[in-house]
């Protein structure tokens, strides 16, 4: 441990509200993650969101207003408070695939990949391949087990935190996530305050060396942000992974998991985004961003409650 | 300084050299490179002059303006 790290984990309190709140409410599912066949996750996990967005209602109107926002003009999707209902629903379901990815035997479930072919072209350049993930509910460990499940050997780039707390508890409940997905990870690159360059490089050094990188397309870190609209709203994204596209001549290949039912699920792996590469460098930055926000458009729409807003 | 400029310009981050002075601003609301671009610099620096840097020790305090970029690199070519 470095004096400047030393001096970080000094001043990390210990333990959050929020991490305690997470920690009984983990330990509440993991009875139920365990023993409880995931056939039967379905309905309860509905109940349960029922009953929390009826709880909690202050924070469930924002949602609801969010999801009217941008679901809104949607042919065939549900009301917004369905959509909100739903999702809330689909949250606890993937907590409890985590808890039993934790179980001997672990989680199980059919999940298929559409669209390799565009992986095995892009690594066929021998100039690296992104695979950019749209933030579905199942983006994170169905993607990854599924690109794992096809042979494929991937290197993440991750938060420190994982979107989570950052006190010392916080990054105790957050092994619960990291260690199913880090099974069906060739590596882990993990990005935290202060070492942004440092990470960057050794994305940029991965790729040189044609391998395969994926960065889920969360709205909340980036020192460059570009908003493009999306169905009825906006979604703002980092630049990072198109940036690191055109740096490098990396492929960048939009990749979306999405639910079918409690053990079927797809990960789709779209074809190559391209830029002009004459134009500008942020202008094709920009166009990149924006282009990937269209190819998520549809299956948000189709699939309004496993899009995982924020 | 004349060297950070070309090179902001092979890499189209500006269209023109003449847009850019000791005073410009290489993040946020001057040019407002991203990390990526903020690397590919520092890489470009590390071949052209035969540098190495270690990204641990880079402030972004040497990436606040192209002159205070270039100072840094004078300072690093003059260290090697």
């Amino acid at each position: 441990m470095t004096g400047q790290d030393a001096e970080a984990e000094h001043g990390r309190a210990l333990v959050s509200r929020q991490d305690v709140a997470l920690a009984i409410w983990l330990g509440l599912l993991l009875p139920l993650s365990w023993l409880v066949p995931p056939r039967l996750w379905t309905p309860i996990c509905s109940a349960i969101s029922r009953a929390v967005v009826r709880l909690n209602r202050r924070a469930s109107e924002a949602r609801v207003e969010n999801a009217r926002h941008i679901f809104g003009d949607c042919d065939d999707v549900p009301t917004p408070r369905e959509i909100v209902v739903r999702s809330s629903a689909g949250r606890v379901e993937r907590q409890l695939q985590y808890l039993r990815e934790l179980r001997p035997g672990g989680w199980n479930a059919h999940i298929e990949l559409t669209g390799g072919e565009h992986i095995d072209w892009a690594l066929a350049q021998e100039a690296g391949c992104i695979i950019w993930v749209g933030p579905t509910l199942a983006g994170y460990l169905v993607t990854k087990k599924g690109l794992y499940g096809a042979g494929y050997r991937v290197t993440h780039l991750s938060r420190m935190d994982h979107g989570g707390s950052e006190s010392l508890l916080g990054r105790q409940l957050n092994t619960i996530r990291v260690r199913p997905e880090a099974r069906y990870l060739a590596e882990r690159v993990v990005m935290g305050d202060g070492d942004e360059l440092r990470r960057t490089r050794d994305l940029y050094d991965r790729l040189r060396a044609n391998a395969l990188v994926s960065i889920t397309a969360v709205n909340r870190f980036g020192a460059r942000m570009v908003t493009s609209s999306f169905l009825g709203g906006e979604w703002r994204l980092p630049t990072g992974a198109a940036s690191l596209s055109l740096a490098t001549g990396a492929t960048l290949l939009p990749t979306i998991a999405v639910r079918h039912s409690y053990d079927h699920f797809e990960v789709i792996v779209e074809p190559p985004l391209t830029a002009d590469p004459s134009s500008d460098r942020h202008a094709a930055v920009d166009e990149l961003v924006h282009r990937y926000v269209k190819r998520m458009e549809p299956y948000a729409a189709v699939h309004p409650e496993q899009y995982d807003e924020r | 300084m004349a060297w950070v400029a070309d090179e902001l310009r092979a890499l189209r981050l500006i269209t023109s050299v003449e847009l850019v002075d000791e005073s410009t601003g290489l993040l946020g609301r001057g040019i407002g490179l991203d990390s990526m671009e903020v690397l590919q610099l520092v890489v470009a620096a590390e071949e052209e002059f035969d540098l190495t840097v270690d990204e641990s020790q880079l402030k972004p305090e040497y990436f606040r303006t192209v002159g205070a970029f270039a100072t840094f690199l004078q300072e690093r070519m003059a260290a090697s």
